[in-house]
């Protein structure tokens, strides 16, 4: 707890300052309420407002972590598929880039007119949104396996799948991890904009609904609630990667002799 | 039981020839030691012998067995440790065994019990110095299945007083178990104390310029190096390696 205040007072103290100024100029300069509310309004809002929002809280949440879940599945997939067959590497690689540069928001009402208004058309949005990352650092992760290591291997007489169990997904975990911190906060947006194209209950309806009736302050306590789901997220895959690497992939050489 | 054959090997990449017509043979146990200057195709000679790079032209034979472009017939130590830093000590020596297919974990501790390294085995490489790196690599080819162990250069990355520990050491575990070394360094004095045998290739392109038997008595010791002979040794070795 010491080296997290210790770390972490400059940006709280940006943030306490940011408030304050953010307060004080909505009450000196009377800015509307539907222009833009004051922090204090914002978390009037989230405290009585809680019987409007609260329905919609559960349902973006288990959407982005089963969004996540299939995410990461596809992700992890690709990325051995890629690096098993260099051919396939070659010839997707571009095809997954390109599959970034569209942007969601136009594919979106796309997978409405293919998929309808269920499930799959969101789990699609949030898949696209999360592979990505996990792809991409997991086929980084294989790039740098450590020659030496494949050179005793395979002198040693390691099979193909030996090298690849023994040698490069493990050496990749580290690097699986920094795509599974990117994902899991993309997540949640994804979920998000995935609401947008039509859900009953979730964030990103009952941000929709207050954006058209000019609820400002019910669209930034949307906001809060997607950026703590992103960060309690985030802190998810931090703890997960705590618990699974146990050695230290940085430091090297702790103890002289 | 294990009798290495080289027969001729020649290897180039592209138009730059690295092993010219090299040949030896190991017998059961012995300790070789290959000397040479730095580039001269040691570390090429290994991978040809590891089964990784297809010489030109060549043989190689382990008890009349041809294994050209064959691996899994050596127990490779390179110049780092190249411990795999996400296990424990304990299962970075099991892992040539691993390979070959069956896990001894109570020979391993015996083993690790035996280099001093008890009370590390649930530890972790980076948790090790240099020295301790060295050993852990060293006992998991003792480990491995293989009969045949080639180390390149494993001693060059540690202190002076490590490296002359690590390798009386060596010298001790390598007489009770019958392996056969190769061992490849650019430490004459190094290459002196601890071999049978000693084989000094030339410059690029790399050919076998002598090949001789070293006679100090075993078990050796660090009186050794004072000696007339060794020194007379030294400096003939040196001789031969600076006419190039």
């Amino acid at each position: 707890m010491k080296t997290i205040w210790q770390k972490g007072w400059g940006a709280l103290f940006v943030v306490i300052l940011l408030f304050i100024s953010w307060e004080a100029s909505v009450r000196i300069f009377r800015v509307p309420n539907w222009l833009l509310p004051s922090p204090s309004q914002i978390v009037k809002e989230m405290v009585e407002g809680y019987h409007v929002y609260g329905e919609h809280l559960l349902p973006t949440l288990s959407l982005a972590l089963s969004g996540l879940m299939v995410g990461c599945l596809i992700g992890i997939i690709i990325g051995i598929g890629l690096h098993i067959v260099p051919f396939l590497r070659q010839a997707f690689y571009p095809l997954l880039i390109i599959s970034q540069n569209i942007p969601v928001i136009v594919l979106a009402p796309l997978l409405v007119i293919w998929f309808g208004f269920g499930m799959l058309p969101k789990m699609i949005v949030i898949t696209l949104v999360c592979f990505f990352p996990i792809t991409v650092s997991l086929l980084d992760g294989f790039q740098h396996t450590d020659r030496e290591l494949w050179n005793y291997m395979k002198m040693a007489g390691a099979t193909r799948k030996q090298l690849f169990w023994k040698l490069e997904w493990p050496q990749a975990i580290p690097a699986l991890f920094s795509g599974l911190k990117i994902s899991a906060t993309y997540s949640v947006m994804g979920a998000v904009i995935s609401e947008w194209l039509g859900a009953e209950r979730g964030i990103g309806v009952y941000m929709t609904l207050a954006s058209s009736s000019f609820r400002t302050d019910r669209v930034f306590v949307a906001i809060l609630f997607v950026v703590t789901f992103s960060l309690l997220l985030f802190a998810f895959i931090v703890f997960l990667e705590k618990l699974v690497i146990k050695w230290d992939p940085e430091k090297e050489g702790l103890i002289d002799e | 039981m294990s009798e290495l054959v080289i027969d001729r090997i020649y290897k180039s990449f592209g138009a730059d020839q690295v092993l010219h017509d090299v040949s030896f043979a190991a017998h059961d146990g012995e300790f070789i030691s290959i000397l040479g200057p730095s580039g001269s195709g040691k570390s090429t000679l290994f991978k040809v012998i590891g089964g990784i790079t297809r010489q030109d032209a060549g043989e190689i034979y382990i008890n009349g067995e041809r294994i050209t472009g064959k691996s899994g017939y050596i127990s490779y130590m390179p110049q780092s440790a190249a411990l795999m830093p996400w296990r424990t000590v304990l299962d970075n020596v099991l892992l040539g065994q691993e390979i070959a297919g069956k896990r001894d974990p109570a020979k391993a501790v015996k083993m690790l019990e035996r280099a001093g390294l008890i009370g590390y085995e649930k530890r972790f490489p980076h948790q090790l110095s240099g020295g301790m790196k060295q050993r852990v690599s060293f006992i998991r080819s003792l480990l491995s299945p293989q009969t045949l162990i080639c180390l390149d250069e494993p001693f060059s990355a540690l202190d002076e007083f490590t490296r002359f520990d690590m390798q009386k050491w060596l010298l001790s575990i390598w007489q009770e178990y019958s392996k056969t070394i190769l061992f490849v360094t650019h430490n004459i004095e190094e290459a002196l104390f601890l071999s049978d045998r000693l084989i000094i290739l030339s410059a690029k392109p790399a050919e076998i310029k002598r090949d001789w038997q070293i006679p100090f008595e075993r078990p050796r010791t660090e009186q050794l190096l004072y000696t007339n002979e060794f020194l007379q040794w030294k400096k003939m070795v040196y001789e031969e390696i600076k006419q190039g």
